[in-house]
């Protein structure tokens, strides 16, 4: 600052401004202005403006346009970030710090731009690129831009020649890497599903040969340089897929509280999963082997902690944004079967055939079941990540269910006790349409129904010979719009040698027969009515 | 990037079936002043075109020279849903008319969603009477 008040003039890296509200009402001006002394300011050096003298040198400090009043804090704030935003418009973005200076008890602001680095130029938001010639600031001509373009040659270092070290790093690094990552890739998506489709077979063969065409005009020492400075990003795609692979996991499981399928995904194997992301760490630390003399532990946890910290906001969005997308994906994922099976609709058929069973469950007491059919339909999705799921069926009877059709999947039946409970399903990765049929059973009151009643049998008589004859009634109707089938025949009477019997009946199919016991069998239809007095001699 | 994403996804919505195919098996006969059958099976699967097909005819002829008029209507109802219910029903007109034993498949699809009741009534049509002679129902739920 003293240097600027002594020599009273302004150079290509120094502007003095006699107001701050010039920032505001000639912003392009002070734009170009900036952007001039950046470019013109010698490399690794600075450039200065200074609000707050005028074109002759005095200093007024912090005073309007008039140089009358001066101005107050909020103004000067405002000027600041007016500043700002005309340095962010830069492209690139300018560096510069900004201080107050008081000078003779005025108040001055001074600027300092950080010039240009080698290689490269400033430009204005409108594409201008400027340079200073003395106080003066002008276009960059092509020859100058020419020549800010070829120092770039000149600071590079020379590559060192390759050690062979560094070659055989890069091949372990470079086999894991394809190993990992054709071993991940393959653990998410079946080969199977994708190598029959020509059409993207042909696609995944081109963009391997334009890669392969792209690498040989690569150096060797420029692949490893690239391996080197992308190694971190290669594991932190590794592990946010991880993590994106445990959440949609962890998704699916939460996925039967909206619905009646519980799914489970191999993606939540963490073993394999956490030894591909192991093998590819194991392979970045032996391509930084060649230079590892020159890492000390304590540079690396502070290298690595101050990345972190310098990139946290970054990593922590990453991580947010990755775990509401994949947890969302899953509900998502059941409309448009990218990677979830899907119910699409379910058949149930009640009451099969409108037929009621009725068995004796003790000997003058009966019960009834139906017999129902429930047909789940699904559909595959484009990329099977689902490979076992869990249909909820239940039902209150005992007698055994049994899957009458199974297409595109594996099912087995669930049980708790006695008592079917679901369908555990695995479904074949390459069926585009799944279904099962499970005929299943349901116990109910058959008195809601029917009237069933079967008499203790009364004494009739003892012939001389001691042979007793006893009597009985049954008395079965059928209520209900379905048939009554007796499922296994009903025992009326014991040891029996002879009997004789009048019955009465509407609508019914229900006849008696006798070996060494009486029994009943048939079927009562809609409505019908049967009425047994059995009169038999016991042997 | 954002709109490439919701495109691929439209794309794939639509690509998900989403009408329902009602396919009916029938076995059916007709004399000269009657006609009666049965609903064989009933099959269900989802499409995404719509279309309607019925390919029933003879498969085994009674005598060559007897023609009759007699012949059956499919009714295919969807009701108890929480939205319209759905009534569609066709005549079954084969090409020959001879009195025989017939068979074949009517398919016919539906834009329909939710719960519902799918009803398969087969009528027999002959002297201007209309007798059902099978029926089958089923409870549906298309999860949406």
């Amino acid at each position: 600052m003293k240097n600027i008040l002594k020599e009273r003039k302004e150079s290509s890296k120094i502007e003095v401004k006699r107001s701050i509200e010039l920032i505001s009402v000639e912003s392009e001006k002070i734009e170009e202005c900036i952007v001039g002394i950046a470019n013109s300011s010698p490399i690794e050096s600075d450039g200065w403006i200074v609000f707050g003298i005028d074109d002759s040198f005095e200093v007024v400090g912090s005073v309007d346009l008039t140089g009358q009043r001066v101005l107050d804090e909020s103004i000067v704030k405002a000027r600041k970030q007016q500043f700002s935003q005309i340095a962010g418009r830069v492209k690139p973005p300018l560096h510069y710090d900004w201080f107050d200076v008081e000078v003779k008890g005025k108040k001055t602001f001074v600027i300092r731009i950080s010039s240009r680095k080698p290689g490269h130029f400033f430009q204005t938001s409108k594409g201008a690129v400027l340079h200073r010639l003395g106080e003066y600031t002008q276009t960059a001509d092509e020859h100058q831009i020419r020549i800010w373009l070829g120092e770039v040659e000149e600071t590079v270092p020379p590559i060192p020649p390759f050690e062979e070290p560094k070659v055989t790093s890069l091949a372990i690094y470079l086999s894991v890497l394809i190993v990992g990552f054709s071993g991940f890739f393959f653990w998410i998506v079946s080969p199977s599903r994708f190598v029959p489709n020509s059409f993207i077979s042909l696609v995944v063969v081109g963009v391997v040969l334009l890669l392969l065409q792209h690498l040989r005009s690569w150096k060797t020492s420029e692949i490893f340089r690239w391996c080197m400075s992308h190694s971190h990003r290669i594991i932190g795609g590794v592990f946010v897929t991880f993590l994106a692979s445990l959440i949609f996991g962890l998704s699916l499981n939460l996925y039967p509280i909206v619905s009646r399928i519980r799914y489970s995904t191999h993606l939540s194997d963490i073993p394999l999963s956490s030894s591909i992301l192991l093998l590819i760490l194991l392979g970045t630390g032996v391509l930084h082997l060649p230079d590892v003399r020159r890492i000390s532990l304590r540079i690396t946890v502070q290298k690595t902690v101050g990345l972190m910290k310098q990139n946290r906001r970054q990593l922590l969005t990453l991580i947010v944004i990755t775990s509401v997308a994949t947890a969302s994906i899953v509900p998502l994922d059941i409309n448009l079967l990218i990677c979830t099976h899907r119910v699409k609709f379910v058949e149930k058929e009640i009451i099969l055939d409108g037929t009621v069973y009725v068995y004796q469950r003790t000997r003058y007491s009966f019960s009834g079941y139906v017999r129902n059919k429930e047909r789940v339909h699904f559909i595959a999705p484009l990329i099977p990540l689902t490979t076992t799921g869990y249909y909820m069926l239940s039902s209150n009877s005992t007698q055994q269910p049994r899957i009458t059709t199974q297409k595109g999947l594996q099912v087995t039946l669930a049980f708790e006790e006695v008592y079917l409970k679901g369908l555990e399903i695995c479904f074949e990765k390459d069926a585009s349409e799944s279904l099962i049929e499970v005929e299943y059973y349901s116990e109910m009151n058959i008195t809601t129904i029917a009237t069933i009643q079967l008499s203790h049998e009364r004494h009739v008589q003892t012939f001389q010979n001691g042979t007793l004859q006893w009597e009985t009634e049954i008395t079965i109707v059928n209520n209900s719009p379905y048939r009554l089938t007796i499922r296994d025949d009903i025992l009326i009477a014991y040891n029996i040698v002879s009997f004789a019997v009048e019955e009465k009946s509407t609508n019914s199919g229900l006849y008696l027969w006798a070996s060494k016991n009486l029994y009943l069998y048939g079927t009562l239809f809609e409505g019908g009515r049967y009425t047994a007095r059995i009169r038999y001699n016991e042997g | 990037m954002t709109v490439i994403l919701l495109l691929l996804m439209a794309v794939r919505y639509n690509q998900i079936p989403s009408l329902l195919c009602v396919s009916t098996k029938l076995f059916l006969y007709r004399l000269p002043n009657y006609s009666s059958g049965s609903i064989q099976t009933t099959s269900l699967r989802m499409v995404t075109l719509h279309f309607e097909y019925d390919n029933v005819s003879l498969y085994q002829g009674y005598n060559e020279s007897i023609r009759t008029d007699a012949h059956w209507k499919l009714l295919i109802i969807a009701n108890e849903s929480d939205f319209a219910d759905i009534v569609w029903e066709q005549e079954i007109l084969p090409g020959s008319e001879r009195i025989g034993d017939y068979a074949g498949v009517v398919e016919k699809t539906f834009k329909i969603g939710g719960s519902f009741t799918l009803w398969i009534i087969l009528k027999a049509l002959y002297d201007d009477q209309e007798k059902v002679v099978d029926c089958s129902f089923r409870r549906i739920d298309i999860l949406s």
